[in-house]
């Protein structure tokens, strides 16, 4: 099981013989194509404006003016005003739900690694980092814009003990802007995926706090909230609304899979 | 001294938890997938009833070994050395290590976690509701000649506590010559486990071992299984769920000790010396044994015999080879090459049910596609990842499908009377000996039909071919059979 092979399914990636990877050390882990082939990245000119859903399919008549209606929805809730938008990479289908599974409550974190460039991609494209961005940015004559702080979602500690790890925290830490925990647990709520739609969307009980001794760093920074899945975008709105307390510029977020 | 009177002092009041023992003797979890409270386990713990280690350890080695190596680790829960599959928690301040290749049998094992066996006594009764000479088996069939004698060689040698190997061609009866050797164990109030690579092969033996032992609760364990009785004394089981067991079981029976996970994977070998008490006799069972067993039959170092004819008397069906140029061009131009195509025509005329085996998932997909374009029946393939394979099998079985088209998940333990079987790309190096010899095994099973074609689609014959082909002739002529 080198990096030769599949991080999933163990089989060789069957990698073609290049002058970068004659002259890299180590080939970075990843899928093979096969595994590869069978998630569904998220199409970011076909996205929703809101949640980052993709909308190819999506009927018309639930969309308007690029947001789809879960968002339009959303923004009759007063829990709207403190969350922008969410970025995302991929679609939640019953191969993600397999490698997810995988990654998530088995506890092979290294499955991650497998997305690295694909994420840090999708980041630099968030934060007008990439290439296109800043060519954009030297043709209109802007500044580049400071990037934003990474807050990780946190887990609570009894499920830390469980799983031994955070996903949202490794997948921050992939990227290379700055990772601040300002985010707390209060521990003892039951987890979102077992949880109804209904029940989730209900903001009552927000099971985050405000670390204090962060909030001056905060204010009036871009936070970019970072976590592994959207699914009805309710975890993400209760951070934020946690977070507005410290007065940031924007609050927006990036996950990696939209389901 | 007076520190030491106290602790034995303890001991002696303190009783283990009945409930724990029957629950952790001879198996082995994790620490925290006990379901007691912490106190009463960490009280076990303290007085020596429950042993733990831990879950990941070092290997030692010297210095120098050290200074030009990466540092190496061992699984204790399945057995795992190789450093690939060991990978580093990522998390901040965190320093452990945890095994990749044990992960999804029960949860991740990290370095810091904590293996739990039981090193008290053994629960004192053992279920054992009948006699010393009760009667458990009811199987009614009669065993041939050939099978008569192998299974005294093998009781005896089991019996005696040494290990045995039965090399019988596919389609012999082995597990029938199993069951006398079964009934004296479970008799003697022995632990027997039966394992085998495939959950297709526990799910398809159980109910023909819960006929033929009737009194004797059964335990089937494979991932999902919903056939688990605590403590039965007789359990089948996949082989890699043995690695929940310590020093358990006083017989194994090995299965198809060739079969793919377990010549391929050091954890299989692991996991049985792991779950077997030590010096258990270990029973192999295999129509292409590996080339360590081989070896050692040869030289006399393990007991064994050989079952070179089937139980109906007939010889096993010879492949032939058929040329067909080069097979992948021709799927991906979408035609079928011409001497496969006639064939196949041939035999739906005849009505006879074909199994034909691909060397690979997308293979499978486009030559069912082609199949069924051309109109030969009804086709179907299946593959490891068909999540309906099973409905499938058993359309074929019961023939509501004429044709199947299969990677290699299906060369072993399926047995449907008056199959044939075609081999497509059979110079692809997914087939080897082994796996020709088993494919060729599934024609001819039954009395009714004692033969059948067994053709490989090649192009260009490979060694592997014809080793299998001399493999069959060699089992033939021994059985006495004379070669036409």
């Amino acid at each position: 099981m080198s990096e030769n092979n599949c991080l999933y399914c163990r089989k060789d990636r069957h990698l073609a013989l290049t002058f970068a990877r004659l002259l890299a050390p180590s080939d970075p882990p990843g899928f093979c194509s096969e595994c590869q082939s069978k998630f569904a990245p998220i199409d970011p000119e076909m996205r929703c404006l809101g949640c980052g859903r993709d909308r190819r399919g999506l009927d018309p008549e639930f969309c308007r003016d690029g947001y789809c209606s879960d968002c339009l929805l959303w923004r009759q809730s007063p829990a709207d005003k403190y969350f922008g938008h969410n970025e995302a990479l991929f679609s939640y289908n019953d191969w993600m739900k397999e490698v997810f599974t995988a990654f998530k409550f088995h506890g092979d974190e290294r499955l991650a690694e497998g997305f690295r460039a694909e994420w840090r991609a999708v980041y630099a494209r968030s934060i007008g980092s990439s290439w296109r961005g800043r060519w954009e940015n030297f043709l209109n004559n802007k500044q580049r814009a400071e990037p934003p702080l990474l807050l990780p979602i946190p887990v609570s500690t009894q499920r830390l003990e469980e799983r031994g790890f955070n996903q949202s925290e490794l997948l921050a830490a992939m990227l290379d802007g700055e990772v601040i925990p300002a985010l707390l647990h209060d521990g003892q709520n039951r987890k979102q995926s077992k949880k109804r739609k209904l029940e989730r969307m209900n903001m009552t009980d927000n099971p985050f706090r405000l670390n204090p001794n962060y909030a001056a760093r905060l204010s009036g920074k871009r936070l970019l909230i970072i976590d592994d899945i959207y699914t009805t975008g309710a975890t993400l709105r209760k951070a934020a609304a946690v977070l507005a307390a410290a007065e940031p510029e924007c609050v927006d977020s990036l996950t990696l899979i939209h389901g | 001294m007076i520190v030491h009177e106290k602790v034995q002092e303890q001991t002696d009041f303190f009783s283990p938890n009945p409930d724990i023992q029957q629950f952790l003797f001879g198996k082995e979890y994790r620490l925290e997938d006990l379901p007691f409270s912490k106190a009463i386990v960490r009280e076990h713990i303290a007085h020596g009833f429950i042993k733990v280690k831990p879950g990941i350890e070092p290997v030692r080695c010297g210095v120098f070994t050290r200074f030009i190596t990466q540092k190496k680790w061992h699984c204790n829960r399945c057995g795992n050395e190789d450093p690939r599959a060991f990978a580093r928690c990522r998390m901040k301040g965190c320093d452990c290590v945890y095994c990749r290749h044990c992960l999804n049998m029960g949860g991740v094992i990290r370095s810091y976690g904590q293996l739990a066996s039981w090193a008290g006594p053994e629960p004192a009764a053992r279920i054992q509701p009948w006699g010393h000479d009760a009667k458990l088996c009811a199987w009614q069939g009669s065993l041939s000649a050939q099978q008569r004698s192998a299974s005294e060689k093998l009781d005896q040698a089991l019996t005696a506590g040494r290990s045995f190997l039965i090399w019988a061609v596919a389609g012999a009866g082995k597990t029938e010559l199993l069951f006398p050797a079964i009934e004296h164990a479970l008799l003697a109030g022995k632990r027997v486990a039966l394992a085998t690579p495939r959950t297709d092969v526990v799910k398809e033996l159980l109910p023909r071992f819960r006929a033929a032992f009737p009194p004797v609760p059964i335990s089937a364990l494979y991932g999902g299984s919903e056939e688990k009785v605590p403590g039965a004394p007789l359990v089948l089981a996949t082989t890699h769920q043995l690695i929940h067991f310590v020093a358990y079981f006083d017989l194994i029976f090995i299965d198809e000790v060739d079969a793919f996970p377990f010549h391929t994977d050091p954890m299989l070998p692991f996991a049985v010396e792991k779950s077997t008490r030590s010096n258990a006799p270990i029973a192999y069972l295999t129509a292409t044994p590996p080339n360590n067993l081989c070896t050692a039959f040869a030289r006399g170092k393990i007991d064994g015999v050989r079952i070179p004819g089937r139980y109906h008397g007939f010889p096993l069906p010879t492949p032939e080879f058929r040329w067909i140029g080069n097979w992948r061009t021709a799927l991906h131009k979408q035609f079928l090459p011409h001497a496969f195509k006639k064939w196949v025509a041939e035999k739906m005329r005849a009505k006879v049910q074909l199994f034909l085996f691909v060397p690979s998932l997308a293979i499978v997909h486009a030559l069912t596609e082609l199949l069924q374009r051309e109109g030969f029946g009804r086709v179907a393939g299946v593959h490891s990842e068909d999540p309906d394979r099973h409905a499938k099998v058993a359309y074929f079985r019961q023939g509501k499908l004429d044709i199947l088209v299969t990677t290699t998940i299906l060369e072993r333990g399926v047995t449907v009377p008056g199959v044939e079987v075609g081999v497509f790309g059979a110079d692809d190096s997914i087939f080897d000996e082994r796996a020709l010899v088993q494919i060729a095994g599934r024609v001819g099973r039954s009395a009714n039909q004692p033969s059948g074609d067994v053709l490989f689609f090649h192009n260009g014959r490979t060694l592997q071919m014809l080793k299998a082909r001399q493999h069959i002739e060699m089992m033939n002529q021994e059985a006495g059979h004379v070669r036409e």
